[in-house]
């Protein structure tokens, strides 16, 4: 089986494939809606964000000149949505505890204590925290997908960590 | 505590995977919105962007909406920006006093209006008191400016709150109680007017969920703000429009609603009372336009701080 390129794919959607599309959200769903999760904090609303960034990506593809990039570019659209949603709704929801996840979504939060300490995180360090820790991003991605400087993502990642180490009472400097 | 940090936050993404019916539905939707831009003829030259559900505002006067931008907000953090700035703040309200959870509010504002401006490396944070703000060397003129403007959105009817000239004088007028000055400019570099209006808003950033940016098309060439209301901005903008519409558009001039920001007029937008005899029921309103003159980021600033709100401090350069 030859795996295409998110370049290849991209290059495929803009000439119309419907196939290329489908395989480029099944590749890139569930980091979009991770990030999405881990900024808002809430399924219900990660589903939505994940999904109004999605469409608007794909509607956007066409501007979209090198198709390697995809993927951060659709980070950048997911993050910017959910802290866009997370203004129009203009509150704070808290992550949810297992038991109010449907039966047929895995639990989410084995760390209740830590999912606390993440929603003490303003937005902006959860989307750096999330897009470090949980996708994996070195910093200067986390950087450029986030729009800020590598220092800001520095500073941002040290002040989220050193929050949460207080939150959970761990010792600073491990 | 046992377990490392990190290796907890990994084991948390680990355990967040999207449900299987949210899956479903995002794939069609996907799915869908390709095929139907496939059918679309030219879709692929073209890729419009997603409809504009209403632009029916007649954007009157233009209004010299970057003029004011470019002049009017707050001069006191004005300057080339240096690369980190000391901001003291102080209470809106009279003999109030400042605390850190206001202070962090508007640092964290601050930096999610440096974000909407694509400002690279701004970041606002709480020291001691102040908010130190960093802005890159390279950032556009203004940007300290922009960033700290409070960002204090109000929409008027015009015909319902002006008092006295309603083009306004040349000089100052003293607001009494209930009252707020307005002040306008017609023309960039031309003389400010003020109008001396009753502080009865019908719409403030509250209502407001988020503003757009989009490149004017056709004759306009400009870009354009439109504003997405909240649902209870929703019901006051078509409780507004139609309280326009049925007074009839006063055609020119000021009239009609009034976009003030931080004090200024920023746009004064008319509703055709032809068209729209019941006013307009949407959850988009265009509220102003900006000449293509001015750079992109003054517009992005109008757009953040309407979308963000006004910051809970007025902030000024320490020292």
């Amino acid at each position: 089986m030859i795996t295409r390129t998110d370049a290849e794919l991209v290059r495929d959607v803009q000439r119309g494939s419907g196939s290329a599309a489908e395989a480029l959200f099944d590749r890139h769903w569930p980091r979009a809606w991770r990030a999405a999760y881990g900024v808002l904090g809430d399924r219900q609303r990660a589903d939505d964000a994940a999904q109004t960034a999605i469409l608007r990506a794909l509607e956007r593809i066409a501007s979209l000149r090198d198709g390697g990039a995809f993927g951060p570019w659709l980070l950048r659209i997911v993050v910017r949505e959910a802290l866009d949603g997370r203004r129009r709704t203009r509150r704070e929801a808290p992550l949810e505890a297992a038991s109010d996840v449907a039966a047929s979504d895995a639990p989410d939060v084995a760390d209740p204590a830590l999912a606390d300490a993440m929603r003490a995180l303003t937005p902006e360090r959860r989307a750096v925290v999330v897009l470090h820790f949980w996708l994996g991003h070195p910093l200067p991605e986390v950087a450029e997908i986030l729009g800020i400087p590598q220092g800001t993502a520095h500073s941002r990642l040290s002040r989220a960590l050193s929050q949460l180490r207080t939150h959970l009472e761990v010792p600073h400097g491990r | 505590m046992a377990a490392d940090l990190e290796d907890r936050l990994a084991r948390m993404a680990d355990a967040a995977q999207p449900g299987h019916a949210a899956t479903a539905r995002a794939r069609a939707a996907a799915l869908d919105a390709v095929g139907k831009r496939c059918r679309r003829p030219g879709w692929r030259r073209l890729m419009p962007p997603r409809p504009v559900r209403s632009l029916a505002v007649a954007v009157a006067g233009t209004v010299a909406i970057a003029a004011v931008l470019a002049l009017s907000l707050p001069r006191a953090a004005d300057g080339p920006p240096p690369t980190a700035v000391t901001l003291a703040a102080t209470n809106p309200a009279p003999g109030g006093t400042v605390d850190d959870g206001a202070l962090r509010t508007a640092a964290d504002m601050i930096d999610r209006r440096a974000q909407i401006m694509g400002i690279d490396g701004a970041d606002a944070e709480v020291v001691d008191g102040d908010i130190v703000l960093r802005i890159p060397q390279d950032a556009p003129a203004g940007t300290l400016r922009d960033l700290t403007a409070r960002g204090e959105m109000a929409m008027y009817d015009a015909a319902r709150v002006i008092i006295g000239e309603p083009n306004g004088v040349p000089s100052r007028p003293s607001p009494g109680p209930g009252q707020r000055v307005v002040s306008v400019q017609d023309a960039p570099g031309g003389a400010m007017n003020h109008i001396l209006i009753r502080d009865l808003p019908s719409l403030t950033n509250a209502d407001v969920a988020s503003v757009r940016v989009e490149e004017a098309d056709g004759d306009l060439d400009a870009s354009l703000l439109t504003a997405t209301w909240t649902a209870q901005g929703r019901r006051a903008a078509h409780a507004l429009t139609r309280s326009v519409a049925q007074a009839g558009a006063i055609r020119g001039g000021l009239s009609a609603i009034l976009v003030v920001v931080d004090g200024e007029l920023v746009s004064n937008p008319v509703v055709d009372p032809e068209r729209y005899p019941d006013g307009i029921n949407s959850d988009t309103f265009r509220i102003g336009s900006v000449g293509p003159t001015y750079p992109r980021s003054q517009r992005l600033a109008l757009a953040a701080q309407v979308q963000e709100g006004p910051l809970p401090v007025v902030l000024s350069p320490a020292g």
